[in-house]
């Protein structure tokens, strides 16, 4: 696989990501797979933010192990990321701002990249506005990085498709002007090799929370209700504009109890909702899982992690949620926790999770990370007409009316599974609650024998998920097992290729579903390596911990762990796979 | 024809509140206002929150749904915007819509969602034997206040003015046939109706029994005079009186949540197909996506 990469950084306010999406659809447009990878604080004007884009001949999930080229707006992106640029890299810095110049650029060449001063402002303030310089900018990378410069021109024309003309011919006129600078005065430091490519038509680019809310949409999901949290706020904004389409609605509620309170009578009223969160509204979400749990209400609720405790990192990446997912609320009953690990399992598993919701009647987690949500990457058109749509036990009006006062809303059967009515069919008219009740909804919370039959009846309903979910995917061959699952399934992939490239095979197991734990898939491939390592986004091995408790393997299984803020790199897991010894 | 619906047709379990209990009276009025307005039972679905006001929903021949501490109007929401076509009845305690969940319920005032939202508010948390509830008077001695309750209490029907209501009642046990009207009208408003019930707590309030409350209420219901249109002349009954009035003290028009709503379908959300339009979804998609 060839690939370059390429960031751009300044401060928040600058057009910092505006640069970096138009650079990241210019590459597409122009035939690479694309993979993004955004730094930013929680200051909206005015603190330090940076865009990546890698762009390769291949499909890449990660972001890159070094950079290629940095368009530094301030030093402190220079100083920043400068060390991160590989030997002959390019750092391109600002020279148009107010300021001495500095030492900005020498960890760029400790490293034997190459700083160069750009007067991307003063480019910019030529052509009217010192705010075009990310534009400019994108001239200039074009040029040097192969980008036609055509292909750029309308990339950045479309962006301002809402704006006047006259705001649309000056960005256009500011490439031009960092494409012609780039040919006078830097026309020695072009990548002779051009931008890596593939021919390919009909790709989208788009980030997680994208598929997610396509998913949900093509699964029917008609009612989103949610409160506004990074790094899940996409999806609210996406259902804001969308479901008004096709007759649903999203309201955006007082707090995320609320939220998720919304979504159990919706679907305790037969409609197909959502509500997603990042860690703190997923904490108080919890008292009302429970009441879907007791109550045997479908709900889909998609958990996009953050690091914590509180407030935490909010734009930061960790997988440090996992067990509360799993164990969150108090009491105990059946739940399910998908873990999808790329855009296109994000699409799937969350139009899954409603299908998981209705039949078992229960919470459905879609397990997700800041990473795996935000970053924008190129993929196939997603596959809308195959989602399958199946709304589990219900009962029709005539079986309403035939079983009458008849009907047992809870009624003890084999599966669990009880069959559902809905308030408005006529005969069934039942009490859900979440206090403790017999198989006709009847509160009781005295009887020992109805207490242990229900919860028996409520805990054996997922025994039935693995003809309806993978546990696990396992790929490659080798005696040291990986086991991770969401957004490192990425860098391990790529990691995995080049060590078995490299005579070093690795057999790598994704975790799709974390609960109920696939301990029946897990178990024989911890049996048979001879070293695990888990590989998660958190201090404590939350992952590990589930492998261990529920398949054993003590002595073998170790961890590779990531809990600084930032997403592994794939060197990072070649190097934690088989340290240089 | 159709049968006239008594209150025998929304009747389930034998309601176990002690005897004496206001609630008796919030259930008859809330039978009697839905035979009257002719409602299928199996239209309502009544949600109800914690406490001995949540088990209301078992005594109701509708639709029920006892939800957790507090959360009914969130629940009731969702049903609410699933089946448009449903009467959603909320009944609560004054611990659930004046304590843990008085968030809610300015929200769904502001919202104006089509719930009808009837408290029945004792100023007592009875069901764990008699703590203050936040609407207890100051001074009163309880488990949780053995030297006297300290803080000012919610007054729930200035606070649900200054939030907005479209329609704003209060009723007591103490006159079943006002409160079965107050209901019968808040059902049929298009909107969210509080209608708050003085239900007196014979076990744990000896102080404000139905008498005391007789002997201080206005019922402006009876003042020739009142105009429940009016805003300026609620806020200056309120104002004075707090809680020692019934009636409908204001009602004002205008369109619910499921009728603001952007886009919203007419037809119930719960009976529609679920495959969306591909074709159109898919020239949206590629609008915004396609590189």
């Amino acid at each position: 696989m060839r690939d370059i990469a390429w960031l751009i950084g300044g401060k928040t306010g600058e057009g910092v990501d505006s640069a970096g999406e138009i650079f990241a659809r210019a590459a597409a447009r122009a035939g690479a797979h694309v993979h993004t990878f955004r730094l930013f604080p929680p200051i909206i004007k005015g603190g330090p933010t940076s865009y990546e884009v890698r762009a390769a001949d291949a499909p890449v999930h990660a972001r890159a192990d070094a950079l290629d080229c940095v368009i530094a707006l301030d030093d402190e992106t220079a100083r920043r990321h400068g060390p991160a640029l590989r030997p002959g890299g390019l750092l391109l810095i600002d020279d148009g701002r107010a300021g001495p110049a500095g030492t900005a650029g020498d960890g760029a060449a400790a490293n034997g990249a190459i700083a160069c001063p750009v007067p991307f402002t003063a480019l910019a303030r030529d052509l009217g506005g010192p705010i075009m310089k990310n534009i400019v900018a994108l001239g200039v990378s074009a040029r040097l990085l192969g980008v036609d410069a055509a292909a750029m021109r309308e990339t950045v024309r479309r962006r301002f498709d809402d704006k006047s003309a006259r705001v649309q011919e000056q960005n256009t006129a500011a490439v031009d002007a960092g494409w012609r600078h780039a040919g006078e005065h830097l026309a020695g430091h072009t990548r002779a090799a051009g931008l890596p490519r593939t021919r390919a038509a009909g790709r989208w680019l788009l980030s997680g929370n994208d598929a997610i809310a396509l998913g949900a949409l093509a699964a029917g999901c008609r009612l989103y209700a949610s409160y506004p949290i990074t790094p899940a706020s996409d999806v609210l904004e996406w259902m804001a504009a969308h479901l008004p389409a096709v007759g649903g609605a999203a309201i955006q509620t007082e707090d995320e109890i609320a939220a998720l309170g919304a979504v159990i009578g919706a679907g305790y009223a037969g409609v197909r909702a959502m509500t997603a969160t990042s860690g703190p509204g997923l904490s108080l979400m919890t008292e009302t899982m429970g009441l879907a749990g007791m109550a045997e209400i479908p709900a889909v609720i998609v958990a996009a992690q953050r690091p914590g405790p509180s407030a935490g990192m909010p734009t930061k990446h960790e997988q440090s949620d996992l067990l509360h997912m799993v164990y969150a609320s108090h009491g105990e009953f059946p739940r399910i926790v998908l873990t999808p690990g790329s855009l296109e399992e994000c699409f799937a598993d969350t139009a899954l999770a409603f299908n998981l919701a209705e039949r078992f009647q229960c919470p459905v987690i879609v397990a997700v990370d800041q990473d795996l949500v935000l970053a924008r990457s190129t993929a196939a058109r997603l596959p809308l007409d195959e989602v399958r749509i199946d709304r589990g036990e219900r009962l029709t009006d005539a079986d309403a009316v035939r079983l009458g006062e008849t009907y047992e809303r809870y009624a003890l059967t084999a599966s669990g599974i009880s069959p559902r009515a809905v308030p408005g069919q006529p005969g069934t008219r039942f009490l859900s609650s979440g206090d403790a009740h017999d198989h006709r909804g009847v509160i009781d919370v005295e009887d020992p024998e109805v207490r242990r039959a229900m919860v028996d009846k409520r805990l054996r309903k997922t025994r039935e998920v693995w003809r309806h979910a993978a546990g696990t995917v396992v790929e490659g061959e080798g005696d040291v097992l990986v086991i991770s699952l969401g957004s490192p399934c990425g860098p391990i992939r790529e990691a995995a290729a080049r060590l078995r490239g490299g005579g070093r095979p690795v057999r790598f197991l994704q975790i799709r579903c974390l609960w109920p734990f696939p301990a029946h898939e897990i178990g024989p491939e911890v049996a048979r390596a001879r070293r695990v390592v888990v590989v998660e986004h958190n201090a404590t091995g939350q992952v590990a911990s589930l492998v261990r408790s529920h398949v054993g393997g003590h002595e073998k299984v170790t961890g590779l762990r990531r809990y600084d803020g930032l997403p592994f790199r794939p060197a990072d897991i070649e190097a934690g796979l088989w340290p240089p010894s | 024809m159709a049968a006239v619906l008594t209150h025998k047709d929304f009747a389930a379990e034998r309601a176990t509140w002690c005897p004496g209990c206001g609630d008796f009276a919030v259930l008859r009025a809330l039978q009697d206002a839905c035979a009257r307005l002719g409602l299928a039972p199996h239209r309502i679905v009544l949600v109800s929150g914690i406490g001995c006001s949540g088990k209301i929903a078992s005594y109701m021949g509708t639709y029920g749904f006892h939800t957790h501490h507090g959360r009914t109007l969130p629940v009731a929401t969702g049903i609410k915007l699933a089946n448009r076509d449903l009467t959603v009845i909320a009944a609560a305690g004054d611990g659930d819509a004046y304590g843990i969940g008085l968030n809610h319920l300015i929200h769904a005032i502001r919202r104006d969602v089509d719930v009808t939202y009837v408290i029945m508010d004792n100023g007592v948390y009875g069901n764990t034997k008699g703590q203050t509830s936040p609407t207890t008077a100051p001074g009163v001695t309880t488990p949780s206040s053995p030297l006297g309750a300290v803080d000012e209490p919610v007054h729930p029907l200035r606070l649900a003015l200054a939030a907005g209501a479209t329609y704003l009642a209060q009723g007591s046990s103490g006159d079943p046939a006002q409160l079965t009207r107050l209901v019968e009208q808040g059902v049929a408003h298009r909107g969210f109706a509080l209608i708050n019930v003085i239900s007196p707590c014979p076990t744990y309030d000896r102080i404000r029994t139905y008498q005391w409350w007789r002997e201080r209420l206005t019922n402006v219901d009876e003042d020739p005079a009142h105009d429940p249109g009016d805003s300026r002349r609620a806020w200056e009954i309120v104002a004075s009186r707090d809680t020692e009035v019934v009636g409908l003290l204001y009602r004002a028009p205008r369109r619910a949540l499921d009728e603001r709503l952007p886009g919203f379908a007419a037809a119930p959300l719960a009976g529609e197909t679920l495959r969306p339009d591909l074709d159109r979804v898919r020239r949206i998609l590629d609008e915004e996506y396609a590189v």
